[in-house]
């Protein structure tokens, strides 16, 4: 009989396939996994604790700062929870705008978590291609917001700038190119069997642990959970937008859902240039006394804000809740356990696309 | 047991985790519901969890509060079972039973709630 | 000059191995180092390989303000590193703290406390053309001569 020995396996916290420091501790009996905890604490800034009595304008960009691959995401929803309190309603062209640039945040922030996830099972080229596409996203988002990362887009009332005409020829031209090449390799990674063997079936995320650990986002999708925030907001409604499920819950899943994700976002985009109208993109308003808890769909899943602002525009209270937080636990409580292989442990852990600097903000 | 490299005292940014508005406000309720103090459910928490488990507690609470029946929401049965992980599904089980026994057996309300109590915190501490 | 210098110089500076560590950042200067790795920016065209394992690195990146985790780690992985090296902070996080170094906060900035920082790029985040030219314009300057300067 094969000797099996019990190894304590840390990974982490500077592991070449993680883009962010933290440390998976793993109990296996020879390859086979059988627990794993999650050590963090190494981005951990403490930024609620700075926004706390601090007025909007300044919780904005600390808002944006939670997490630099989805920004404008915090951004989108930090804006909208103090545009509910205060009773503000965007101007019709500044919603549109606002949906085009979160889509082409999510269509960035998902071709990196695909690009993470290919370089982590070593298929170098297919991660390339991907990275390289995402700058052509990265191009249209400077195009429209001045900046690549850090943008401060949106603002109370409506949007910071407006899209050019001939902007919008751009946008429409990078649509086609991405949507074109995306298929590409999209066929590639579906039927590639060595990048199909090491996905299939590996790191399974079964419904009723999605469901208790609350799951979010693509990881919950692709165990079968109709979960999106983005199907209750008014302008994606208006849009038509019904979310992506899948039903096979592996890796394999996860990243199919992303893929699909983006060739919705770019369907979003163009719908949403189609009817837009001329008009002003600022309307005005005062930011009132309140408190509320509001739900946006971040790239990564659910992300919520709960917040209390006072007469002055102040931010009394504030508690973020980002996606990655279940997503991680999930992954290392649920789906590491009965993995077949130590070598399973990083390209589970980042199908699940893990953001640290979220988780902790 | 090996010993892992590098390992540290966590307990100091565990307890900054839980200092969280939204952390604190789970750890309040389940403390009232225990009938203990928020500083004990804290230490028994810090002992047991590992930083991405307390990380999630809020979100987990969130699921858990739409399952169970009022009985086992009065006893905070689902947030012990299945956002906290304090207890086992069968320990829940069990106490819920014992408390409509005693119910049954002419104990007053508050009296079995006190003792239905005393006997989550026994099975916790054990 | 030896030859052997000469020829160490001419191979040092076509062969920069980087390593990149997040000690608190909020991922946007990550996100713009891994941007340097697309073919549209093509860093191995200059002889730069990003393989994030100190012990082979030349090289080190630091984005973010520094957080309490790192407080024991950073100066041993400093150590790690084979001379000759140079550490780079990349954005206004390791140099001043940025937004995150207010009161309450956790973080404690500047990581040219716990180590020496060869150069600063500053930005929120830097673009990666910026990264790139930095490393290239600070490399040769930090490994010309090592051997005999070292003497």
């Amino acid at each position: 009989m094969k000797k099996t020995v019990d190894i304590s396996l840390p990974v982490g916290p500077m592991h070449p396939c993680f883009k962010e420091p933290c440390r998976i501790k793993c109990e296996t009996r020879g390859e086979y996994v059988l627990s794993a905890e999650v050590e963090l604490g190494y981005v951990k800034k403490g930024i609620e604790r700075i926004m706390r009595g601090r007025p909007w304008q300044e919780v904005m960009f600390l808002a944006e700062r939670v997490c630099g691959i989805c920004s404008v995401i915090h951004n989108f929803v930090f804006i909208e929870s103090v545009e509910k309190i205060s009773g503000i309603v965007p101007t019709e062209r500044a919603a549109y705008l606002r949906v085009i640039v979160n889509e082409l945040d999510r269509m960035q922030s998902h071709l990196l978590a695909n690009y993470s996830y290919c370089y982590t099972i070593e298929h170098e080229t297919l991660a390339m291609y991907l990275l390289n596409l995402r700058e052509t996203v990265m191009d249209q988002l400077e195009l429209i917001t001045g900046a690549r990362v850090t943008c401060a887009y949106i603002v109370p009332g409506g949007v910071r700038s407006d899209l050019r005409p001939d902007d919008a020829d751009t946008l429409r031209a990078a649509l086609d190119h991405i949507d074109a090449e995306l298929s590409r390799f999209v066929r590639i990674f579906e039927t590639g069997p060595l990048i199909a063997l090491r996905s299939k079936g590996i790191g399974i995320l079964t419904k009723e642990a999605a469901i208790e650990s609350h799951a979010v986002g693509p990881t919950a999708r692709a165990s079968g959970i109709d979960n999106d925030q983005r199907s209750t907001h008014p302008t994606y409604k208006a849009l038509g937008f019904s979310p992506i499920i899948r039903q096979e819950a592996d890796n394999y899943a996860r990243i199919m859902v992303r893929f699909e994700e983006v060739f919705q976002s770019t369907g979003l985009i163009r719908s949403a240039l189609a009817a837009m109208k001329e008009g002003p993109i600022r309307g005005g308003g005062t930011i009132k006394a309140g408190s509320i808890r509001y739900r946006g769909e971040a790239p990564r899943g659910e992300l919520l804000y709960e917040l209390t602002t006072d007469d002055y525009g102040r931010i009394l209270e504030i508690a973020i809740q980002t996606p990655s937080i279940p997503n991680i636990q999930v992954c290392s409580h649920a789906m590491l356990i009965d993995a077949q292989s130590a070598a399973d442990i990083t390209s589970i852990f980042i199908s699940s696309d893990p953001c640290i600097a979220c988780t902790e903000r | 047991m090996n010993r892992y490299l590098y390992e540290k005292d966590l307990r100091q940014m565990k307890l900054i985790i839980l200092e969280s508005r939204r952390h604190d406000a789970a750890v309040m309720e389940l403390a009232a519901t225990l009938g203990i103090k928020r500083q004990q459910l804290r230490k028994i928490l810090i002992e047991r969890s590992d930083m991405m488990f307390l990380e999630n507690l809020p979100a987990r609470c969130d699921a858990a509060r739409e399952t169970g029946d009022d009985t086992e929401r009065l006893l905070g049965i689902p947030l012990l079972t299945q956002a906290f992980h304090l207890l086992s599904r069968e320990e829940g089980v069990s106490v819920r039973e014992q408390y409509l026994q005693r119910i049954q057996s002419g104990t007053t309300l508050e009296g079995a709630l006190l003792e239905a109590q005393m006997e989550i915190l026994e099975m916790i501490k054990r | 000059m030896s030859l052997l210098q000469n020829l160490k110089n001419a191979v040092r500076s076509r062969s920069i191995h980087v390593a990149y560590v997040n000690v608190g950042s909020c991922n946007g200067c990550d996100i713009e180092i891994l941007a340097c790795l697309s073919p549209r920016y093509d860093i191995e065209q200059y002889g730069i390989y990003v393989h994030n394992n100190p012990r082979e690195a030349d090289v080190l990146l630091i984005t973010g303000a520094f957080s309490p985790q790192w407080e024991d780690k950073l100066k041993p992985l400093w150590d790690k590193i084979p001379h000759p090296k140079v550490a780079v902070a990349i954005g206004n996080c390791p140099i001043s703290g940025c937004v995150f170094n207010r009161p309450e906060t956790l973080v404690d900035p500047p990581v040219s406390k716990h180590i020496p920082i060869a150069a600063e790029i500053p930005g929120c985040p830097p673009r990666p053309t910026e990264i790139i030219s930095t490393i290239l314009s600070l490399a040769p300057i930090i490994f010309k001569d090592y051997e005999e300067t070292k003497k």
